[in-house]
């Protein structure tokens, strides 16, 4: 989605200018602001299609801003730029409507990425039936999984997961997100599950389970389907 | 009429000296006069060794006469014929009186013998409890308890001055002054309504009732057994104090040389590339600029170690995800993964593992040619999780030493580094109950480290 317009949230001017090069670079526009207020002031009168926000900024609240971002524009791609060890405000950032995260310091590639799969979510026609990710083909819409062209069965759990991953293929989904989408709102917590059916579908799919390269954690937050190259 | 215990011990003295009297009046005719003489030390050391001294004395004054009454003839008379009859009866007297003399020694020294040995019980016992103590308020409330114990007194720690009577204001303040037993039945102000016992280096304790004086002795030990634990508490909190004084200083040091040195080198070499311009200088830029990341990471968790401000986390992780998030972080390595697919999940902190897991990467890194080992196992406790470089590995004796904040092991100079990384190992892991232990491979070249999580 080339031409897409990006704001970029952040109090600091050096930050607001490495993003705007990152994102103007890969052919997008970009406008700034460097508090809340004007952010909220910018989504209302710009329209833009993305929004990159650092969650400490000095006049609100960041946690606050996603949820009013989120309210304001339900299909605005949002993308948390934080700190390395906050974890906990990346997790509350991503259940509070938040597409992705990027930690800071972050890689330039990394972060365009994430903008990319975000925006891809919002892009109508909605995505895409088959997903495909290096040697893995899974079909949305008549449930088959394929990895180098034979079937793989899966058990109903297992599928469910793989295809929540795969609906929001390259985003991180959390462990709270994932529990409830395939184990239903009161399994919320329980993390076990998720590692064990992760796991069996890595055996499965992973072309080196001790590696895994397909279906990535991300500690602490949650796991992420990677689209890799055929 | 009363029976007093001097009553009974003088009938004991006059009926032995009556029985060996007539055992002597028997014997007149077959025996020396000094032989029959010595019967009545009998009596002398039977009673010298129940009733005392006097007694005894007394028993051979009685004796003496007694045998010079009934066996010494004349018979019946207190006269002496015979001079050496004279002598043996002095002779009785005098080894009556050494005898009883010698008795009640001994008796006494029996008595204080037993008195001491209860003591020591008491006092031994009472050490015991109070050298396991660590506060000095305990200490003086189980003194306060153990003589209401052995007193039946009220006992009142610390009593207030306020609400004294003259007497024993001064008292209090004598026995403070002096560090003994002061107050109500002591020598000193016995008038005051209560007994004081100071406590060395602690406060003071007023007993409502006189204490017996063979009972005073104990209660002195005892107050400065109490007083030596107090003291000892005290000193051990000083020392501790300039412990972790002397260590904060250390740190500070320390972190000062290293954090300057090891920040000061990568951003020497990125303004250098960058002034240079040159685009194949960006990678090695990059390259110093993660450096710097990690060291910064890593000063946030030592900081965050010695604030003691480690919130956890805790969920059941599998390591094949913590590796690989690892790897991710720690480019340049190439790791040789041997994980089972049916390792049993952990339980950890997902940021703090990680954050270990980079270390330990990180530090194999530097110290081999990149090519690390990882290697997880079920064990009885739990599971274990090698991490192995190819590097020189660890010299003999520093496998706890490596773990040590600063802990740069001798002849790595060179290898750029905080000596941060691999305590932050440690304090996280121990935070979160994961052991952490180091040595080399088993007939190889590297160190191996290792994370043992409990099952």
């Amino acid at each position: 989605m080339t031409g897409a317009t990006v704001l970029i949230v952040d109090d600091e001017a050096t930050i607001r200018r490495l993003l705007s090069v990152v994102v103007t670079r890969a052919g997008y526009r970009s406008i700034e602001a460097p508090s809340g207020s004007s952010a909220l002031h910018l989504l209302a009168t710009a329209r833009p299609d993305a929004m990159l926000i650092d969650l400490g900024l000095p006049d609100r609240d960041g946690l606050e801003l996603i949820a009013s971002v989120r309210t304001a524009d339900p299909r605005i791609a949002l993308i948390v730029v934080s700190a390395r060890d906050a974890t906990a405000e990346k997790v509350a950032a991503l259940d509070l409507g938040a597409d992705d995260y990027v930690t800071k310091p972050f890689d330039g590639d990394e972060l365009l990425a994430r903008l990319r799969a975000a925006l891809r979510r919002n892009a109508s026609p909605p995505a895409e039936a088959v997903v495909c990710s290096g040697s893995v083909e899974i079909d949305l819409v008549t449930r088959m999984v394929r990895r180098a062209g034979s079937e793989i069965r899966l058990p109903p759990k297992e599928y469910a997961l793989l295809a929540e991953l795969a609906r929001h293929a390259g985003r991180v989904l959390t462990h709270r997100h994932l529990l409830e989408a395939v184990w239903g709102k009161a399994h919320g917590e329980d993390v076990e599950y998720l590692r064990v059916a992760a796991r069996a579908l890595r055996l499965k799919l992973e072309d080196d389970p001790a590696r895994p390269a397909l279906i990535r954690n991300e500690p602490g937050i949650g796991y992420r389907l990677m689209l890799l190259p055929a | 009429m009363r029976i007093t215990p001097s009553l009974v011990a003088a009938l004991s003295a006059l009926t032995l000296i009556a029985a060996v009297t007539g055992v002597g009046a028997a014997l007149t005719d077959r025996l020396e006069a000094a032989s029959i003489a010595l019967l009545y030390l009998l009596p002398v050391m039977l009673v010298s060794a129940r009733w005392g001294l006097m007694a005894g004395l007394g028993t051979g004054a009685v004796s003496a006469l007694a045998f010079n009454f009934f066996l010494l003839p004349p018979r019946y008379t207190l006269r002496i014929a015979d001079p050496d009859n004279l002598v043996t009866m002095l002779v009785l007297f005098a080894v009556a009186a050494a005898t009883s003399q010698l008795t009640d020694r001994l008796r006494r020294a029996i008595h204080q013998a037993n008195l001491t040995a209860a003591d020591n019980i008491e006092i031994a016992g009472f050490t015991r409890i109070v050298a396991a103590m660590a506060d000095p308020v305990a200490v003086e409330r189980h003194l306060a308890d153990t003589f209401a114990g052995l007193t039946s007194a009220g006992v009142m720690i610390a009593p207030d001055e306020d609400g004294m009577n003259g007497l024993d204001r001064a008292a209090a303040r004598w026995a403070l002054a002096h560090g003994g037993i002061t107050g109500r039945g002591t020598e000193v102000m016995a008038g005051a309504d209560h007994l004081f016992v100071p406590v060395a280096g602690g406060s003071l304790l007023a007993l409502s009732a006189p204490v017996p004086v063979a009972r005073r002795p104990l209660i002195e030990a005892l107050a400065v057994q109490a007083g030596h634990a107090i003291e000892r508490i005290r000193l051990a909190a000083e020392r501790q104090e300039i412990d972790r004084h002397h260590e904060r200083e250390a740190l500070r040091t320390a972190l000062l040389s290293s954090v300057g040195h090891d920040l000061r080198s990568p951003l020497t070499t990125i303004i250098g590339e960058v002034e240079t311009g040159a685009p194949e200088a960006m990678p090695r830029i990059a390259v110093e600029a993660r450096r710097l990341e990690r060291l910064i990471d890593n000063l946030l968790g030592m900081a965050r170690i010695e604030a003691g401000e480690i919130r956890l986390a805790i969920e059941p992780i599998d390591l094949i995800d913590a590796v690989q998030a690892a790897l991710q972080d720690v480019r340049d390595v190439t790791a040789d993964i041997a994980l089972p697919a049916d390792l049993p999940f952990v339980r950890a902190d997902p940021q703090f593992l990680h954050h270990m897991l980079v270390n330990l990467l990180d530090n194999a890194r530097k110290h081999g040619s990149g090519a690390v080992s990882i290697i997880g196992r079920a064990v009885d406790g739990g599971v274990q999780l090698d991490i192995a470089d190819d590097g020189p590995g660890l010299p003999p004796g520093s496998e706890t030493a490596v773990f040590e904040r600063f802990a740069r092991l001798a002849g790595s100079d060179r290898i750029p580094g905080s000596g941060l990384g691999l305590a932050i190992v440690r304090g996280f892991g121990s935070a979160m109950g994961i052991g952490t232990s180091a040595g080399n491979r088993a007939g190889g070249h590297g160190a191996v480290f290792t994370l043992s999580f409990p099952r």
